[in-house]
């Protein structure tokens, strides 16, 4: 698939149907005890461009979700379509970028190899590679670390490294896990505005899971709350900060307030569960 | 400076461990050796106690002797019957009251003396007669050698060089006679038999004269050194000495009596025990009959004396019925059973005591004209001393390594196929091949595991069935196999690579297979999300999560396929390599070079072992980090 291929069918996506379409979605995990029930009666539509947090306590079912969406699991009952298709259809059609909560860079490969790695498989040849590495190795700002293997840089470094490894094939949807988990406040926060930076750049929609209710709040247009024990969504607030969202927006009273109300909303949904 | 020392550092704790653990470790594994020949008399040296002559007999009635004396502990004995008459002994002089002996005639040597001539004649006396230097008493002494005369024999060895030699009443010259070749002495023409068939056999073979003069032949004597000019030398026509007595009650009835030097030397054919003057016998004498496991009578030579039976001794009455030369067992003695009649019997060697057949009546005197003890342990004193005067540690004392090792190299130089750097290279060249070999099995093994699942559950009883079999056992089979097929360890690498390599092959097996199974399982997912096929997941992420495990089983395999080298030099009539070196120090039980051979095999794996670390940095640059 070559980039101009690429682009073209984001654009086409755009007008068309919601990327994904998640209708009475269930996932159960058999185990030993008895049947964990990870989702029940999951309900999402995400349309093109959107950059939509999952957020919720632990065992919410909110990296369930992603992993459905991703087809690393399979769903138990429901429809579950990524841009029309099946989702296994979409994984082989290369349609997401998954990033995880740890960077998983492989550590004997240098960081472009690392970024080039998908498109190695893909069978992209060997310039190719080199310049789409290259060119997103810039854009998150570490094209003076091409050599370095892994363990040279720091976390932050390693987790702008797995982003553009997610986004070296353009995929018109990018999946994050809580990818800036393991970071500390001030690199997190360095991070959010570089997410945010290429997501208005490469105009991918993006599906953002966090603990976060600020950085949630900071990154989206929607953000969807979510419930443990079974794992559902209990409410969707839709964020109307302006963009370009930049430091100023952090201290903004809208933000206050939209971050009041996500968590007031989460307690809810708490109280509701618990 | 710090990273030389951080160098440094594990070798100065190898040295130290070497020598603070080696030296206790040394004592420990050689102190049961120790201690026996500390404690084992028969690996004492022996001291014959004799009965010895006074400084001069020219005078009777005032003997001198050259050590105090003391009438309670010891006897005159004159021509080897003790002394009846009235003597007084005071310290070193002694004075017979009575003039009831003969007197001791001196006969000077016929022979000039000039402060040349060793060598004299006179008739030999039946018993030995002192012979006496102006008024010191010569010390008797030679050595024979073991080799017996046959007429045509040159070469005959002797324990020292010390000495003169002689041979048929004739002192031998150095150079004209005989030559000597460490101990070893040729002579220039073989020594005649016809001569020796005159005389006493003895007299035709070379003597080494080890004391200050020795009978040559029945009417020589041969002198170490020649005495002075205007000395006398005089043989005494008669014996006088003074005999040990033995401790215990005279009083008809005692039949156990004890020499007073402990550690009687058990089978000494010199010992000679006296009751008056009739000399007990050693030696035992056998039966007529031979004992059949049937036979209960048996007649004895002599009536009397005590029996033996595989030199225990029996009593009379319970074990048998004696009358006269006709003993009766109650029970038969076994077959093959040894029946001895003894004049007397030692009845613990240790506290030298004797048990005599019939106790001597009561007035006699029981005395030793000579025996032998063991005197004192050769070693030492102590188990420290006995340890470290053994001539080969069984674990060598650290420090005496060092000094075995330069003499080990000068002995086996380059040119030598014993050579040790040639040995190293060629057990190394087989190791390599093993290693290689068992590498290229192992790593295919675990590669069908891993792509082809049930395989594992198929194959992995064989290989570890495989490892269970001794591999002393598979080696001869081996070869003998492959040496139909043409192929023997001189010609061919492939014996040892098979063997090397079948060692190996399993730690390497279960190393990779696990390695390619440890992929980080978000690897794996990352792998999916990007729709990746079987063989890209195998190419591009198990391969290389797995090559911390393949080098750490390629360790092991490295070391497995060193031993595995070494048991298959073993092996072969190829006399090369580092195992057939051990071998031949095993059968040689040179225990120095042995433990070299084993310090060479360890820094052989050691270096193996960190060849293999070497290529992980150069083929797995990432692994820096750890």
């Amino acid at each position: 698939m070559t980039e101009e291929a690429v682009t073209n069918e984001h654009a086409s996506q755009v007008a068309s149907a919601p990327i994904i379409s998640a209708t009475d979605v269930d996932k159960v995990f058999p185990g030993k005890g008895g049947q964990v029930v990870a989702l029940q009666g999951t309900n999402l539509d995400i349309a093109s461009r959107e950059f939509v947090s999952l957020i919720g306590p632990s065992g919410c079912g909110k990296t369930t979700l992603l992993r459905l969406i991703a087809n690393l699991d399979s769903i138990s009952a429901g429809t579950l379509l990524v841009k029309g298709k099946t989702p296994q259809q979409a994984r082989l059609d290369r349609d997401y970028g998954y990033v995880f909560q740890a960077p998983g860079l492989y550590e004997w490969r240098t960081v472009k190899r690392n970024v080039e790695l998908p498109l190695e498989i893909m069978g992209i040849d060997k310039a190719e590679r080199q310049k789409r590495a290259r060119r997103l190795l810039q854009l998150v700002g570490l094209e003076d670390f091409e050599e370095h293997h892994p363990w040279q840089l720091s976390g932050g470094m390693q987790q702008r490294v797995s982003i553009a490894r997610a986004l070296s094939f353009s995929p018109s949807l990018l999946l994050m896990d809580e990818p800036f988990g393991a970071l500390d406040e001030i690199t997190r926060e360095q991070m959010q505005q570089e997410v945010l930076r290429l997501w208005s750049e490469t105009h991918t929609t993006t599906i953002f899971v966090t603990h976060s209710i600020s950085e949630a709040v900071f990154l989206s247009t929607r953000v969807v709350m979510m419930s443990a024990r079974p794992g559902r969504i209990t409410e969707i607030i839709n964020i109307d900060l302006p963009h370009p969202r930049n430091e100023d927006t952090r201290e903004s009273e809208r933000f206050f307030e939209l971050v009041t109300e996500a968590r007031e909303a989460l307690r809810r949904s708490e109280r509701a569960s618990g | 400076m710090k990273r030389s020392f951080d160098n440094l550092f594990p070798l100065l704790v190898v040295l130290a461990v070497l020598f603070l653990l080696g030296y206790p470790f040394a004592f420990l594994m050689g102190y049961p050796l120790a201690k026996t020949n500390l404690e084992d008399h028969n690996r004492w040296s022996q001291q014959t106690i004799k009965a010895f002559e006074p400084v001069n007999v020219s005078d009777l009635s005032n003997l001198k002797f050259t050590d105090s004396i003391s009438a309670e502990t010891g006897l005159l004995v004159f021509e080897g019957t003790p002394v009846r008459s009235a003597y007084t002994v005071d310290g070193q002089l002694l004075t017979l009251e009575s003039d009831s002996l003969q007197p001791v005639q001196l006969t000077p040597l016929s022979g000039q003396i000039d402060g040349q001539n060793q060598v004299f004649r006179t008739e030999r006396p039946t018993t030995d007669h002192p012979l006496y230097l102006n008024d010191r008493l010569l010390e008797p002494g030679y050595e024979k050698p073991p080799e017996k005369p046959d007429g045509v024999r040159l070469t005959f060895t002797f324990t020292d060089t010390q000495g003169v030699f002689a041979l048929h009443g004739q002192l031998l010259v150095p150079g004209k006679d005989y030559t000597l070749d460490g101990t070893t002495l040729t002579l220039s023409q073989p020594a005649s038999l016809w001569l020796s068939l005159r005389t006493e056999p003895d007299w035709a073979r070379p003597i080494r004269v080890t004391g200050d003069y020795a009978w040559a032949d029945d009417a020589t004597l041969v002198l170490k050194q020649a005495p002075p000019a205007g000395s006398t030398l005089q043989l005494a026509s008669a014996v006088v000495r003074w005999a040990q007595r033995l401790d215990g009650v005279v009083d008809g009835q005692n039949r156990t009596f004890h020499l007073r030097h402990k550690n009687l030397v058990s089978n000494d054919a010199q010992r000679q025990i006296y009751v008056d003057d009739h000399l007990l016998r050693t030696q035992g004498r056998r039966p007529q009959q031979r004992a059949d496991g049937q036979t209960t009578t048996f007649t004895f030579p002599e009536p009397g004396g005590i029996i033996t039976l595989n030199g225990n001794a029996l009593t009379a009455g319970q074990d048998y019925e004696q009358n006269g030369q006709t003993v009766t067992f109650k029970q038969p003695p076994p077959r093959l059973g040894q029946l001895l009649q003894f004049d007397y019997v030692i009845a613990d060697a240790e506290q030298s005591q004797l048990v005599l057949a019939l106790p001597p009546a009561s007035g006699s005197v029981v005395w030793a004209n000579t025996y032998t003890v063991y005197d004192k342990p050769r070693c030492g004193t102590n188990v420290f001393e006995c340890f470290l005067s053994l001539p080969q540690h069984p674990v060598p004392l650290p420090h005496w390594l060092f000094t075995t090792a330069p003499t080990f190299f000068a002995k086996h130089p380059w040119e030598s196929d014993t050579n040790v750097v040639r040995e190293v290279l060629y057990t190394a060249r087989g190791t390599l091949v093993a290693l290689l070999a068992g590498g290229f099995v192992g790593l295919l093994l675990a590669a069908l595991f891993v792509i082809i699942r049930p395989l594992e559950r198929a194959l992995l009883p064989w290989v570890i069935a495989s490892q269970t079999v001794p591999i002393i056992a598979l080696v001869p089979m081996l070869v003998l196999i492959l040496a139909n097929f043409g192929i023997t360890i001189q010609t061919s690498i492939l014996p040892t690579a098979i063997i090397g390599g079948y060692l190996s092959f399993f730690p390497i097996t279960v190393g990779a297979t696990k390695g390619l199974r440890s992929v980080d399982p978000l690897a794996l997912d990352l792998m999916r999300s990007y729709a990746a096929s079987k063989w890209q997941v195998f190419f591009k992420v198990r391969l290389f999560a797995a090559v911390p495990f393949i080098f750490a089983s390629f360790k092991v395999g490295a070391a497995a396929s060193l031993v595995g080298t070494l048991i298959s030099e073993t092996e072969t009539s190829n006399a090369k390599g580092l195992g057939f070196a051990i071998l031949g120090q095993v059968q040689a039980g040179n225990v120095a070079d042995l433990w070299l051979l084993f310090i060479i095999s360890s820094l052989m794996g050691i270096v193996f072992v960190s060849a293999v670390g070497w290529v992980e940095r150069l083929v797995a640059p990432w692994m820096r980090k750890v």
